[in-house]
């Protein structure tokens, strides 16, 4: 193939950006042309970020609670979740006992349950880690699962004929094999732990994000308001990040890319 | 021969542009007679894919012509007179046997259904006649292939087109396949275009085989085949058929020979 | 242990079983669960606000039926038109979106980016440019089912094999026909998927939009009752909320294989 050529994955990220920056300069424009004032509704993005430079240390105080909630709620509904999915593997009579709980379990509605959490806990961070755990646990339980159960045929039938405890199967072909499927899970999770964090906080906090968008809310602070929303996008987005990152230390290029999945 | 139902005169294709193009066709001619059966082979990826596809419509020579009945393919198409057999059988899965069938008549409209094979008729000449209601994941690759050449034949096409048909399937099932093929061919008398990169198939199924060079795609040789119709299973075991295998197969295998001895 | 036992599902378990413990696993795990509530909340007798009987959520019921019901139809009312106008407008992008490629290169990477964000974290952004009450409710819940069905239908528009394209091509079918017989059967697992994702998060959505942005509704009247002591009906609310979002579910799921069914 020719050199000159870009590969299709770096040509569609670099379309990606500059449909972003495209976005970013029609948002400034409009901004500036159509919504008028001193606070406005939609503030240009260059006033947002002279905000947000303004007030980071603030911004600042306000994201360590919700950090702690959002990272402790994630790394314990992984660890949960993949364990589980181990189980249901092994003993799929669980796995069909249980199965429709943990569908159960995702249609309680958010708002269902923080005020009872809440009720239980107090309003410290226990409710909001154990929110953003169950945000967390089922697109990980989805991709554990299907991930575990994704391992070639004739590689378990290599393991039987080898006469593999089925321990060492799960650790020597299962895992290797789920892997690529976890991340995905993991990679919808983040976000999805973080903002369960936020939104755990709306209902009853007394310090983060969450709690601070609430204020802006209140106050009709806009410019507050809007930065706390960035704030939080980006720490989403760093989350995935992240995810990405350790996905490519501990995969590397050895995976082949996934079927689409939803 | 009969007079001349296809010509291709002259005709290359080359896909893709500046550093990426691909020279798939160069220069092919060929003419086939009205209700003649013949076969394309060539190695894979040579691009006898690719003339099927002119015929059908499907690619557009970049120079030269493709004539069918002295029109192009394009307005033959829209007279439905093509019809065209893939290699995988697509049948819409939600579809019963018979609503597969159906699907050009629906699609020509009752204005071009006029002259269409009745369905049941079909079924009978394909040998599904059991299987009407059935759904294509209840029917093997075979089956599935006949419902695909029923299909195809459904509007009385003047042009049978047919790309590696039993190309996914195992030698007998396909060796079962090209007998019953033949049998339907025999019936329906039309002109048919049957790619492959089977010997045997080429020989037992056509009249002429066109041999096809590496890409790009240039006839080497057309081989004659002289057995005599209705084709039955035992000539499959005549000195006759063994003969013309070897012929085709030297054609063939010449250029990769020949690239051997040289290296 | 045999090669079958390693390799496919537990056949210990005779076939029997394992269709009980499907079909009525849940259940009775709920039911199990009810029971050591009652038993529980009776035995250690736990103050009411800590943990309510499950009797006393029954028994509660003539007070605050009315209210509940009135709640849980305003919250229903917001959600469905939600649910409704969102999709539909996600759907027309998502046609948009196939036939322009400009549109697609401008849309699709901050859907994707998107779709798994729950929207409803915009709810404060919209209550401010909205106003509190039912518009910015209904907003964001069709905001929170616009990104998934987008990403999904999308992906269902493209799904017909490229060969069943070309045999429509082949009889000269027209744009119309391409349509109703072949891309839209192919699209239909996907929009399905999508209708299952969005049900129950337009409720969710709903819920959470009426807690910060509205006065009426189920997400309100958890946070009043909360306020007012009145911890029965705050269970009742969620025992009521989880039942809606359960039937939207089942009601999404049943349709779809009903559809669904004739291809396996």
């Amino acid at each position: 193939m020719s050199t000159l050529a870009l590969s299709a994955p770096v040509s569609r990220r670099l379309r990606a950006t500059g449909t972003i920056l495209a976005i970013l300069l029609a948002w400034e424009v409009a901004a500036r042309l159509f919504v008028p004032g001193a606070n406005p509704i939609i503030p240009p993005p260059t006033v947002l970020v002279t905000y947000l430079a303004d007030h980071a240390s603030i911004l600042a105080l306000a994201i360590r609670p919700t950090l702690i909630e959002a990272s402790a709620g994630f790394v314990i509904g992984s660890l949960i979740s993949v364990i589980l999915a181990i189980i249901f593997v092994r003993w799929p009579t669980i796995e069909a006992a249980l199965g429709n709980s943990v569908v159960l379990l995702h249609s309680l509605p958010m708002l269902a349950i923080i005020p009872l959490l809440v009720i239980w806990f107090g309003i410290g961070y226990t409710p909001k880690i154990i929110i953003a755990a169950l945000a967390t646990f089922f697109p990980v339980l989805n991709g554990a699962v299907r991930g575990l159960r994704s391992a070639d045929r004739s590689m378990l039938e290599l393991m039987h004929i080898l006469d593999a405890h089925w321990l060492q199967t799960l650790v020597k072909v299962k895992i290797p094999a789920s892997l690529p499927y976890i991340f995905a899970g993991l990679k919808i999770a983040a976000p999805q732990a973080v903002l369960g964090a936020t939104v755990a906080e709306w209902i009853g906090s007394r310090a983060g994000l969450g709690s601070q968008i609430l204020i802006a809310l209140l106050n009709y602070d806009v410019p507050l308001l809007w930065a706390c929303m960035v704030v939080c996008a980006l720490m989403a987005a760093a989350g995935f990040c992240l995810i990405v990152l350790v996905e490519y230390l501990v995969i590397g290029r050895r995976a082949e890319p996934l079927p689409e999945q939803d | 021969m009969t007079d001349t139902s296809i010509r291709l005169e002259g005709v290359s294709k080359t896909f893709g542009i500046g550093t990426a193009r691909v020279h798939a066709v160069e220069k092919v001619d060929l003419s086939i007679g009205r209700g003649e059966f013949v076969a394309l082979i060539g190695p894979s990826g040579c691009g006898k894919s690719t003339v099927l596809r002119m015929l059908g419509d499907l690619e557009h020579p970049t120079t030269g012509s493709v004539t069918i009945e002295g029109v192009s393919p394009d307005q033959v198409r829209k007279k439905r007179m093509i019809g065209m057999v893939f290699q995988e059988a697509n049948l819409l899965p939600w579809r019963t046997v018979t609503e597969n069938i159906a699907l050009p008549l629906e699609v020509a409209g009752p204005k071009g259904s006029i002259g269409a094979r009745k369905i049941d008729d079909l079924l009978e000449l394909v040998g599904l006649k059991d299987f009407r209601d059935a759904l294509p994941w209840q029917l093997s690759g075979g089956m599935r292939q006949r419902v695909a050449i029923a299909r195809a034949l459904v509007l009385n096409p003047k042009v049978l087109l047919l790309d590696e048909p039993f190309g996914a399937l195992d030698e007998i099932t396909r060796n079962r396949l090209n007998l019953d093929l033949l049998k339907i061919w025999t019936e329906v008398g039309i002109t048919a275009v049957l790619v492959t990169h089977s010997i045997a198939e080429a020989v037992m199924m056509s009249d002429r085989i066109f041999v096809m060079s590496p890409r790009p795609a240039k006839i080497t040789t057309v081989i004659d085949v002289d057995l005599p119709r209705p084709r039955t299973a035992p000539m499959q075991r005549s000195q006759g058929f063994f003969d013309l295998v070897a012929r085709t197969g030297e054609a063939l295998y010449k250029p990769f020979e020949t690239l051997a001895e040289s290296a | 242990m045999s090669m079958a036992q390693t390799l496919s599902p537990d056949p210990a378990a005779p076939q029997v079983m394992r269709q009980i413990l499907i079909r009525f696993g849940t259940p009775i795990l709920v039911l199990a669960l009810l029971l050591l509530w009652q038993l529980a909340t009776m035995v250690l007798a736990t103050p009411i606000y800590i943990l309510p009987q499950p009797i006393n959520l029954i028994t509660a019921l003539p007070g605050t039926a009315n209210a509940l019901f009135k709640g849980w139809g305003v919250t229903l009312a917001e959600a469905a038109t939600g649910f409704v106008i969102g999709n539909l407008v996600s759907i027309a992008v998502a046609f948009l979106v196939t036939w322009s490629s400009a549109a697609r290169a401008g849309i699709m990477p901050v859907a994707l980016a998107i779709k798994s964000v729950p929207m409803v974290a915009i709810t404060p952004l919209i209550t401010l440019a909205v106003g509190f009450g039912h518009a910015t409710v209904i907003s964001v819940a069709a905001i929170v089912c616009f990104f998934p069905t987008l990403v999904n239908v999308t992906r269902g528009l493209r799904a017909a094999p490229r060969a069943s394209v070309e045999l429509f091509h082949l009889l000269d079918a027209n744009p119309v026909q391409v349509f109703f017989k072949l891309r839209l059967p192919y699209a239909l697992p996907y929009l399905f998927t999508a209708l299952r994702i969005t049900a129950p998060a337009a409720i969710g959505a709903t819920m959470l939009a009426e807690y910060v942005a509205s006065n009426a509704g189920l997400g309100y009247m958890i946070q009043d009752a909360y306020g007012r002591f009145q911890f029965v009906l705050v269970w009742q609310i969620v025992v009521v909320a989880t039942l809606t979002t359960l039937a939207a579910y089942s009601t999404v799921a049943y349709f779809e294989r009903r559809a669904l069914d004739k291809r396996r």
